[in-house]
C-alpha cells in the first residue's frame, strides 16, 4: 500500500494505491488518520469495533467508510488505529465489513490536528491498472 | 479543459456558454487575482463552468473575487435556479458547513477601555466559548426534544431561553430562522452529532475575534451600523457543526442515487442535484433549513457566552453594551426574487449583499443596505462592506466572504516552523488563545491572501462598498 498526502491550497486529501480493494480501503483509513492526527499514534489499541456498510458503487462506499471513521473519532471518541476490511459484491452494489482496533480519543487527543467535516466526491474515482487499485480523496476540513 | 473568457470591464470577466454549459459564467477579478487563478490552471473557473451545466440555472453562474478551488462548486460561487423550469438544488452547492457564517457585535467600549484588560478578557473568552474538539460546557442542557426546537426555531429559541437580548433577532439574516425547516428530515446521526456541539466554535478557519475599528471609509453607513473609529467589535465565525456536515453527507448520497432518475448528468459527483420541486429536493431544503437554524442558534449562544466573558472580565453589561451589527451566512440556498423571477440562490463561500431598499433588511439599515462581513486573517484585518444596487443587478445580491488561502495548510505549517507565532502576534498587540498550536500555524496570516485586495475588487466591480476596517486584538481558535 502506498499513501501520498496531497497538498492543495484550499483542501487536504491523499492518494492511495494498493494491490487489492480491501487494502485500498485500509490505506484510505490510514490517510484519514494522517489528516486528523499529527505524527504517529502510539496508543495501544484496546477495544474492537465492527462495522458494516453498503453502497451502490465503490466510490460511494469509500466516502461512507471515511465519513464513518471520522464520525467514530469525532463523535464517539474511538480512534481506529487498525482496520481489517473485507469487501463483497451484493445484488445492489457493494458491502464492506471491517474489524477495527480502536483506542479512546482522550489518549491521543494531544495529537489531534482539527476536525474533518466530510470526505468529498470531488474528482473521486477508484481506478484499476493491472492488479493495482488507486484512489484520490479530497477531504473538507 | 481550456478556459476562454472575455473582459467586460476592469473587474468583470465573462466565460461565454459552451459545451454542456446552459448559461454564461461571470467572475470578478483584478490582475493579481487573475494571475492567481492562472497559477491554478484556472481550476476554479472550470468548477464555475461545471456549475453552469446544472438544469434550470438562471445565468450567469457567478464567482466572487475571493474565488478559489473547492469541490463541486468553487468557493465564492453563486448560482440561481428557477423551480419553474426544472431548476435544481445541490447540497454540494451549499457545502458541508450549512449556513456557516459570520456575526459582528459592536460594543460601547473603545480601544483604551479594553487594552489594560486585554489578556484577562482573552482568557475569559477562551474559558467561556468552547473551541477545541470535544470541548463543551455543562450548559445548555439540551435534549433531543430541545434540539428539535432549535432546528425549527433557530436563534429565537436560544434568545427565548434568556441567552440573548431583545433586538438581537432583528439583526440576523432572515431573523435567525429559515422558513420551511423540518426537524423530521434530519437523521438521527445528525442529532447525535449536533447535541453536544451547540454553542461551540469548532476548529479550522472558525474563530472568535475581538477587534477595534481602525478605519471608516463610509461615515454614513458606519453610523447606521453603529461603528466608529476605535470602537471595540467582536466577530464570530462558525456554522452548523457536525449536524450540518451530517445533513450534507446524507443528502449528497441520496441525490447521487436519484440524479439519473431525473436525467441530471453530473460532470462532477460533488454537484449531485435534484429538481427543487421533487420530493428529494423538498426534503433536502427542509433539512437544510433545519441545519441553518442550528447555525443561527449556535452563533446566538456563542454571543451569550461572549457577553458573559466580557462581564467576567469586569465590563458591566451597560458598559460593554454588546449588540448585534449583523449575522449573515455564507453557505446556503435561499429563495429570493431577482429580475421578477423567484429563484433559489446558492451561495457557497459567498454572502448575501442586498442593497438599499431590498427586502429582509432591518429598518435601521433600509436606507444604506445590508452589512457584508468579510473576515481576513488573524494578523491583519477584516472588512465591513455594505450591499449595493449594483449587487442586486449584477450578482443576485451577492458579494465576497473572505480572503481565501494562498498557502496550503501543510505549506503554512512549514513556513512558520520554528517560529513562535503566538508570541509574534502578541508582540503586535494580538492576544491568541487556541486549543491547538497546529491550528494557529495552519491559519497563519501569511497563509491567506490580503483581504484588502478582495474588498477593493468588490468595490471596483460595484457589488459592495467598503464601510470600515477592523483590526484584531484578541483571537480565539479551536
Amino acid at each position: 500500500m502506498r499513501l501520498r498526502m496531497l497538498d492543495h491550497t484550499a483542501d487536504v486529501g491523499f492518494e492511495v494505491e494498493a494491490g487489492s480493494l480491501p487494502a485500498l480501503f485500509e490505506g484510505a483509513a490510514k490517510g484519514l488518520l494522517q489528516v486528523m492526527f499529527e505524527g504517529p499514534l502510539e496508543a495501544e489499541p484496546g477495544d474492537e469495533h465492527r462495522l458494516r456498510l453498503e453502497a451502490e458503487s465503490l466510490e460511494t462506499l469509500l466516502v461512507r467508510w471515511l465519513d464513518e471513521l471520522a464520525y467514530l473519532v469525532q463523535t464517539r471518541g474511538e480512534v481506529p488505529l487498525e482496520a481489517e476490511v473485507s469487501l463483497d459484491r451484493t445484488s445492489t452494489g457493494w458491502r464492506l465489513e471491517a474489524r477495527l482496533a480502536t483506542a479512546p480519543f482522550d489518549r491521543v487527543a494531544d495529537r489531534f490536528a482539527g476536525e474533518v467535516k466530510a470526505a468529498t466526491y470531488h474528482g473521486l474515482e477508484i481506478k484499476q491498472t493491472g492488479d493495482r487499485y488507486r484512489a484520490r480523496v479530497i477531504l473538507d476540513v | 479543459m481550456d478556459v476562454t473568457f472575455v473582459q467586460e470591464d476592469r473587474y468583470t470577466f465573462r466565460i461565454p456558454r459552451r459545451g454542456k454549459m446552459r448559461a454564461d459564467a461571470v467572475f470578478f477579478a483584478s490582475k493579481r487575482i487573475l494571475a492567481h487563478l492562472e497559477s491554478e490552471n484556472y481550476a476554479s473557473l472550470v468548477q464555475l463552468m461545471n456549475v453552469a451545466t446544472l438544469p434550470g440555472v438562471v445565468g450567469p453562474a457567478l464567482a466572487m473575487p475571493d474565488l478559489h478551488w473547492g469541490y463541486g462548486f468553487p468557493i465564492g460561487g453563486v448560482a440561481a435556479f428557477d423551480p419553474e423550469v426544472g431548476g435544481v438544488v445541490s447540497p454540494g452547492g451549499v457545502g458541508f458547513d450549512i449556513n456557516c457564517g459570520v456575526r459582528l457585535l459592536a460594543s460601547g467600549l473603545e480601544r483604551r477601555d479594553l487594552e489594560p484588560r486585554k489578556a484577562w478578557l482573552a482568557d475569559r473568552l477562551y474559558e467561556n466559548v468552547p473551541a477545541g474538539v470535544g470541548s463543551r460546557r455543562p450548559d445548555p442542557k439540551l435534549n433531543r426534544k430541545g434540539l428539535a426546537r432549535v432546528l425549527a426555531e433557530g436563534a429565537g429559541w436560544v434568545a427565548r431561553q434568556g441567552w440573548g437580548e431583545a433586538g438581537d433577532l432583528e439583526f440576523i439574516e432572515s431573523g435567525g430562522r429559515l422558513e420551511g425547516a423540518d426537524p423530521g428530515r434530519v437523521s438521527e446521526r445528525a442529532y447525535e452529532r449536533g447535541l453536544p456541539q451547540l454553542g461551540t466554535l469548532g476548529s479550522g478557519n472558525h474563530f472568535l475575534e475581538v477587534q477595534y475599528v481602525e478605519k471608516v471609509y463610509d461615515p454614513e453607513a458606519a453610523a447606521a451600523f453603529g461603528l466608529a473609529e476605535d470602537r471595540i467589535t467582536v466577530l464570530i465565525h462558525t456554522g452548523s457543526r457536525g449536524l450540518g456536515h451530517q445533513v450534507a453527507q446524507d443528502y449528497i448520497q441520496r441525490f447521487l442515487q436519484v440524479a439519473p432518475k431525473y436525467g441530471i448528468e453530473l460532470v462532477d459527483r460533488q454537484l449531485a442535484a435534484a429538481p427543487i420541486e421533487s420530493p428529494e429536493g423538498q426534503a433536502y431544503l427542509a433539512a437544510m433549513a433545519a441545519a441553518a437554524n442550528y447555525a443561527f442558534a449556535n452563533r446566538q449562544l456563542i454571543t451569550h457566552y461572549v457577553r458573559t466573558a466580557f462581564e467576567a472580565a469586569g465590563f458591566a453589561p451597560r458598559d460593554h453594551a454588546l449588540r448585534l451589527v449583523y449575522d449573515l451566512a455564507h453557505n446556503n440556498a435561499k429563495f429570493e426574487t431577482h429580475g421578477g423571477r423567484r429563484v433559489l440562490v446558492h451561495r457557497k463561500g459567498a454572502t448575501r449583499a442586498f442593497g438599499p431598499g431590498a427586502p429582509d433588511l432591518p429598518p435601521a439599515y433600509a436606507a444604506v443596505g445590508q452589512p457584508v462581513l468579510v473576515p481576513g486573517d488573524m494578523g491583519r484585518y477584516s472588512y465591513v462592506l455594505v450591499g449595493t444596487t449594483g449587487a442586486m443587478e449584477k450578482s443576485f445580491g451577492s458579494s465576497c466572504h473572505g480572503a481565501g488561502r494562498v498557502l496550503s495548510r501543510s505549506r503554512s505549517k512549514k513556513q512558520v516552523k520554528g517560529r513562535d507565532l503566538v508570541r509574534e502576534l502578541a508582540e503586535r498587540g494580538i492576544e491568541v488563545r487556541a486549543a491547538s498550536r497546529r491550528t494557529v500555524a495552519e491559519e497563519a496570516p501569511e497563509a491567506y491572501k490580503d483581504v484588502a485586495e478582495v474588498a477593493r475588487v468588490v468595490e471596483g466591480a460595484g457589488i459592495g462598498r467598503r464601510v470600515a476596517r477592523l483590526r484584531p486584538l484578541i483571537v480565539v481558535k479551536g
